[in-house]
C-alpha cells in the first residue's frame, strides 16, 4: 500500500493549509465534511505544507493551477492535527506530488503537497478527527470577510 | 401495447383524450407514459375490487383480479391518442360487471370533484387514486373523460381543489391520524397527523405514506412537502382522539428550502469534487429525508439544517445549537452516523453508528429532546 513519501513533519508550529470545496462549506465556514478524505485519497487527506508556501499560494495553486473549485484556504497548526485524535497521534507527511506523478493523474506537479495520515482508522474516528480539524482550523485566505459563502 | 391486445374490451367504455404535441407522432403509447392513465386505471381497480368484495362478501379479490385488467392506447386521431380500457386476458374468474360499474362510479366521483360537491365516506384508498389523477394534471394537459352516462368532464386544477376537501379518517390511534385528504401542492398522498393533547393543537406533518410503486414512479417524489396544520378533533369520553372533523390552517413547513436543496443534492454527479466524490443515489437520499423529517416532526422548534454531501456519496445534516452540534450522516452504504457534540470539545459527545433506521431516528429525537426541551 502505497503511502506518504516524505518524512513526518515535526515543527509543531508550522502551519498546513486546507482547501475547502464549496459544497461541503456552510454560511459559517466548513463543516467537517471539508476534512475527510475521498476515496481517491487513501486514507491521506491532502493539506500544502505551511513551510513552504502561503495560504494564498495553497489557494492560487489549488484553483488556477489545479482548477480546482475552492472557497478559501483553511490553515491548522501542525500540533492541533498531531492532537486531533483521541488516542494516537495524527501524523503529518511531507507528501509532495512528483512531475511523473502528476503525469500520471493529467493534473500539475506540487512540491509543497503534504498529507495527514488517517489510514488504519474506522470511518468514525476519521469523522471524529474531522470534526475536531475543522473546530481548530482558522480561515486564512481570502482573510475574515473575503468572499460569501453559499 | 401492442402485445397486450385485450381479449376482451369495452367499446365506448371510457375515452381519454390527450392534447398536445408530444402525442403527434406516436401511434401506440405504454400507457405507463401518462401517469393519468395509470392513476386512473388503479382507480377503477380499487372500486372494483372494494365492490367484489362488498358484493360477494368476501375479504378478498380472486387471484389475478387486479393484474387482468389494463388499459391501453389504442389509437390516434386528430392528434389525439384515444385511450380504451380493455382486459388483457379473458377469465371465466373475473366478471367484467365490477369494473364497469367501477368505472361508472370512478367518473361519477370525478365529476363531483370537478363541480365541487363535496363527497363524504369515502375510502381512503379510493380518494388517493382520485387525488392521484387529478394531480397529475396540469395546464398543458387537459383529460376528458368520455363515455358512460355522465356525457365528458374536464378534469383541471379546480376539481383538485375541491378534492382536498375531501377527507376521511382512516384510522385512529392514540396520538395520530390518518387523513385521507391533499394538502400542500402536489402532496397527493395521506398524511398522518400527530395530534397533540389539545384540541386545535398546532400539528406537524410529514408522513406522506406509500403509493402504489407504479404510481410513484409515475409521479416522481412524492415526499416533496412538509407540511403544517391545525386538526380540530373530536374525542370519546375517555379523551382520546376518534377522529378528525376539521383541518385548519395548511402550509408548507420550509418545505420549498429542504426540498430544494435535497434536488440539489440528487443532481451531484460522480466526480462533483474536484473529479472526485460520489453523488448522493436515491436510495441514500430517501433514507437521509426520512431520518430529517422524522427529527423536524418529533422536535418541535427545531430549526431546518444544512445539508452537505459527503465525498463517499452520503447525506449530512448539520445543526448548531446554543447546546452545541449535531451532525446526522447518511452513509450510502446503509449506516447511520450521529454525532451530539456538547459546546466545548469532543470528551462530550454521544454518537449513533449503525444501520437500523428505527434506532438512528429514536437516538436523535431522544438526544434532540434532551437538548432542545420540547417534544411535538
Amino acid at each position: 500500500v502505497s503511502g506518504p513519501k516524505g518524512p513526518v513533519i515535526n515543527d509543531l508550529h508550522a502551519d498546513v493549509h486546507r482547501q475547502v470545496h464549496p459544497n461541503l462549506a456552510n454560511s459559517d465556514g466548513p463543516t467537517s465534511q471539508a476534512f475527510m478524505p475521498t476515496k481517491k485519497d487513501k486514507d491521506l487527506l491532502s493539506v500544502a505544507d505551511g513551510r513552504r508556501c502561503s495560504p494564498a499560494d495553497a489557494y492560487r495553486f489549488h484553483s488556477e493551477a489545479l482548477g480546482f473549485q475552492t472557497i478559501g484556504t483553511w490553515s491548522i497548526r501542525v500540533a492541533d492535527v498531531n492532537g486531533s485524535g483521541e488516542q494516537e497521534e495524527v501524523l503529518v507527511y511531507e507528501d509532495p506530488i512528483t512531475e511523473s506523478e502528476a503525469a500520471e493523474e493529467g493534473r500539475a506537479p506540487d512540491p509543497n503537497h503534504a498529507s495527514i495520515d488517517l489510514r488504519g482508522r474506522r470511518y468514525a474516528d476519521q469523522k471524529r478527527i474531522a470534526r475536531e480539524l475543522k473546530r481548530r482550523a482558522r480561515q486564512t485566505h481570502p482573510p475574515q470577510g473575503g468572499p460569501t459563502l453559499p | 401495447v401492442a402485445e397486450r391486445a385485450p381479449m376482451g374490451s369495452f367499446p365506448d367504455f371510457i375515452g381519454f383524450v390527450f392534447h398536445g404535441k408530444r402525442f403527434e407522432s406516436h401511434a401506440r403509447l405504454p400507457v405507463a407514459v401518462m401517469p393519468a392513465l395509470v392513476a386512473f386505471e388503479e382507480g377503477v381497480k380499487e372500486l372494483a375490487a372494494q365492490r367484489y368484495r362488498r358484493v360477494r362478501e368476501v375479504a378478498a379479490v380472486p387471484s389475478g383480479f387486479r393484474a387482468k385488467f389494463m388499459l391501453t392506447l389504442d389509437e390516434i386521431r386528430d392528434n389525439c391518442v384515444d385511450a380504451r380500457l380493455g382486459v388483457s386476458v379473458a377469465s371465466d374468474k373475473i366478471d367484467l360487471g365490477f369494473y364497469e360499474a367501477a368505472k361508472e362510479e370512478f367518473v361519477g366521483l370525478l365529476h363531483r370533484a370537478q363541480e365541487g360537491r363535496p363527497v363524504e365516506d369515502l375510502h381512503p384508498d379510493v380518494v388517493r387514486r382520485l387525488v392521484n389523477v387529478v394531480s397529475v394534471l396540469d395546464e398543458r394537459e387537459r383529460l376528458e373523460l368520455r363515455g358512460g352516462r355522465g356525457g365528458s368532464v374536464n378534469v383541471t386544477s379546480h376539481a383538485l381543489q375541491t378534492l382536498r376537501s375531501w377527507r376521511t379518517v382512516e384510522t385512529v390511534r392514540e396520538d395520530r391520524m390518518l387523513l385521507g385528504t391533499v394538502i400542500g401542492g402536489r402532496l397527493n398522498e395521506y398524511v398522518e397527523l400527530r395530534i397533540g393533547r389539545y384540541d386545535g393543537v398546532e400539528l406537524k406533518l410529514a408522513y406522506p405514506h406509500a403509493l402504489h410503486p407504479t404510481i410513484s414512479t409515475a409521479y416522481g417524489d412524492p415526499d416533496q412537502f412538509e407540511v403544517r396544520a391545525r386538526c380540530i378533533i373530536d374525542r370519546d369520553l375517555s379523551g382520546v382522539p376518534v377522529k378528525g372533523v376539521e383541518v385548519l390552517d395548511l402550509e408548507l413547513v420550509d418545505g420549498p428550502v429542504l426540498y430544494s436543496r435535497f434536488d440539489e443534492l440528487a443532481r451531484l454527479d460522480d466526480g462533483w469534487l474536484n473529479g472526485d466524490g460520489l453523488g448522493p443515489t436515491d436510495e441514500t437520499l430517501r433514507r437521509a429525508k426520512k431520518l430529517i423529517l422524522q427529527i423536524l416532526e418529533r422536535v418541535r422548534g427545531l430549526g431546518r439544517p444544512v445539508l452537505v454531501p459527503t465525498p463517499e456519496g452520503g447525506i449530512q445534516a448539520d445543526w448548531q445549537l446554543p447546546m452545541g452540534d449535531v451532525e446526522a450522516e447518511t452513509r450510502p452504504n446503509g449506516e447511520y452516523l450521529i454525532v451530539f457534540t456538547k459546546a466545548g470539545g469532543l470528551d462530550e459527545e454521544d454518537e449513533y453508528d449503525g444501520d437500523s433506521e428505527e434506532e438512528a431516528i429514536r437516538f436523535s429525537v431522544s438526544r434532540f429532546i434532551s437538548w432542545v426541551g420540547r417534544d411535538a
